[in-house]
């Protein structure tokens, strides 16, 4: 069994998805990642990404059926955070197990999602009708996920509210938004893998990333956490390959490619 | 004066972004009608496909926007906040959808500019008019466009349109299942068997698309992937009521996520073999197409 930590990005963009030709290598999906880390099946958001994610699970309970177990936890109830849900594979089967995670009380994540699955906007009717059993959980502070301990962090109307995930070896990774109070939760993470959307430049002259933090932003929280090291994801919606490798080189950030694994300590980087 | 059909979204249930899909393309149902020389613009279903678009903040170039929704999913309707022309004052932004027992048009658009879902730091400034419409509905859009409707075999209300132009017409006909088996999925729909529903029910829909050049149909499954309930229909069934109602041109639409290009390429190939010596030309509803009427 693989016990070191890593990530998995599923979903990059931030707001709406962007398929297209000029998205091909940093991706176009909304918001979703995956933490690897043993036989665990553990996600952060579900934003369309996640459907790509289910489209893996789903192949692989057909070569290998047996029930699964999946722990989702949302930063956001912001469309491009949740919208993947009714979409996800393994939630039409009912071998499935899937936890939904979020700071509220179970009631108030109910509602939100609820949306989702309502007739007015969906074939389905209410979350409840679909076959898998999904359960949300309110948390706080700290959960064990098998040998996987993860924290919750401060949450905010603004910033949703951050995940830092350890694995034995104490090595960890922290999935956040942009905000004042990320350093102290987040410090000397070996990963950190902020919301980034554009340079500061370009929000000044209005660029639409819409408050998705600039990239210069990000790299000083990461300093001020003593972050070994920064990845940033939700890439700002019109955003093309070219015009994201150009800012990261400028800017000097690592932008997050969709599909991609990514190791959580460097001795180990895949390249 | 003429009309021609562009496909902004040809995706069904979600968008989807994947080495496999790009060649068709990954955004959720959007349609435009392009009609040079009109001072207003017409967009039918609000998927993803209607953020491709282009950024919010850009300059549109028309002050009137009809924007029809066959209905209410996801899948085409969550490009809707990201359509710019509703955020400038100076446009008058004309929204339809059917009516649905399960509450009103203008509370479901707004709930998707909620900002506990949508914390979007501008604001709707054009002028919103919204319609709601009915089966059977026959009207003119602007003057110059005359709509009509059919609901079709999909959960809730969906409606099928046809648009037509001077001497162009086209028909969008999405989502639409078989009623095989008593599966009737609509609003309004009789349960239970009913043959002389179905019956008419095929009549109808046959009559509504007569005099279509070209429909993009609901061709989400094969026969073989079939799932009556979900709602969707297969290119065996869309061809059948082309070849019925004389239809020149099929666009095989709302592709499933889980197909990739070249299982789309099977689809329509299988489809162009079932067609065998009928006069009806079979394409792949691909991103980015725009078809002349003619
Ligand atoms: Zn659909
Ligand atoms: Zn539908």
């Amino acid at each position: 069994m693989d016990a070191s930590l890593k990530v998995q990005f599923w979903g990059t963009r931030g707001w709406i998805s962007t398929p297209s030709l000029q998205t091909t290598v940093y991706g176009g999906n909304t918001t979703s990642l995956q933490v690897l880390h043993g036989d665990l099946l553990v996600g952060v958001d579900a934003g369309f990404g996640i459907c790509n994610w289910g489209e893996q699970l789903a192949k692989r309970i057909v070569e290998k059926p047996e029930p699964l177990e999946i722990h989702v936890f949302l930063t956001r109830f912001h469309w491009d955070h949740i919208q993947g849900l009714p979409f996800f594979h393994p939630i039409y089967s009912p071998s499935t197990r899937l936890h939904l995670y979020a700071p509220y009380p179970k009631a108030y994540t109910r509602e939100k999602l609820e949306i989702l699955f309502t007739a007015n906007y969906s074939p389905f009717s209410g979350l409840d009708s679909m076959e898998s059993h999904m359960e949300i959980e309110e948390i706080s502070k700290e959960i064990c996920i098998g040998d996987l301990r993860v924290q919750v962090g401060e949450k905010s109307e603004a910033n949703g509210v951050p995940y830092r995930f350890f694995a034995p070896d104490g090595s960890s990774l922290v999935v956040a938004a942009q905000s004042p109070s990320l350093p102290d939760f987040a410090a000397g993470t070996d990963l950190l893998i902020l919301d980034a959307a554009c340079t500061q430049a370009e929000e000044k002259a209005g660029y639409p990333g819409w408050g998705g933090g600039t990239y210069e932003e990000a790299l000083s929280l990461a300093q001020a956490s003593q972050a070994k090291r920064l990845i940033c994801t939700r890439h700002g919606p019109y955003r093309t390959d070219k015009a994201l490798f150009t800012a990261s080189l400028q800017a000097g950030f690592v932008p997050a490619k969709e599909g991609e694994i990514y190791s959580v300590t460097l001795s180990t980087v895949l390249v | 004066m003429s009309m021609s059909l562009r496909l902004w979204g040809v995706r069904g249930s979600r968008p989807v972004h994947k080495g496999s899909t790009l060649g068709c393309g990954g955004h959720s149902t959007a349609f435009e009608l392009q009609l040079p020389g009109e001072d207003f613009a017409l967009f039918v279903d609000a998927g993803s496909g209607l953020a491709a678009r282009g950024p919010i903040g850009g300059k549109s170039l028309r002050s009137i926007y009809y924007v029809l929704l066959t209905h209410t999913h996801w899948d085409h309707l969550l490009g809707l906040p990201f359509f710019s022309p509703l955020y400038e004052a100076k446009n008058e932004v004309h929204l339809f959808s059917s009516t649905t027992c399960r509450g009103d048009f203008p509370s479901l658009f707004w709930a998707l500019f909620s900002p506990s879902y949508f914390p979007l730091p501008v604001e709707v400034k054009a002028k919103l008019h919204f319609h709601t419409l009915v089966s059977g509905a026959d009207f003119l859009l602007a003057n110059k466009v005359r709509v009509q409707t059919y609901q079709l075999n999909h959960q809730g209300v969906t409606l099928g349109y046809r648009f037509a132009y001077g001497a162009d017409c086209v028909g969008i006909v999405t989502d639409h299942a078989p009623l095989d088996h008593g599966n009737y999925l609509g609003d309004g729909m009789p349960v239970g068997a009913a043959p002389q529903f179905v019956a008419a029910f095929e009549v109808g829909l046959v009559a509504f698309m007569q005099g279509c050049h070209t429909v993009a149909f609901d061709a989400h499954f094969t026969e073989e992937t079939l799932k009556l309930d979900w709602g969707h229909s297969t290119p065996d069934r869309a061809l059948q009521f082309c070849l019925q109602a004389g239809v020149k041109r099929l666009i095989l639409f709302h592709h499933a996520p889980e197909d990739s290009d070249a299982d789309i390429e099977q689809k329509v190939e299988r489809c162009r073999q079932q067609a065998g010596k009928a006069e009806i030309e079979i394409v792949a509803a691909r991103e980015g197409d725009v078809w002349m009427l003619r």
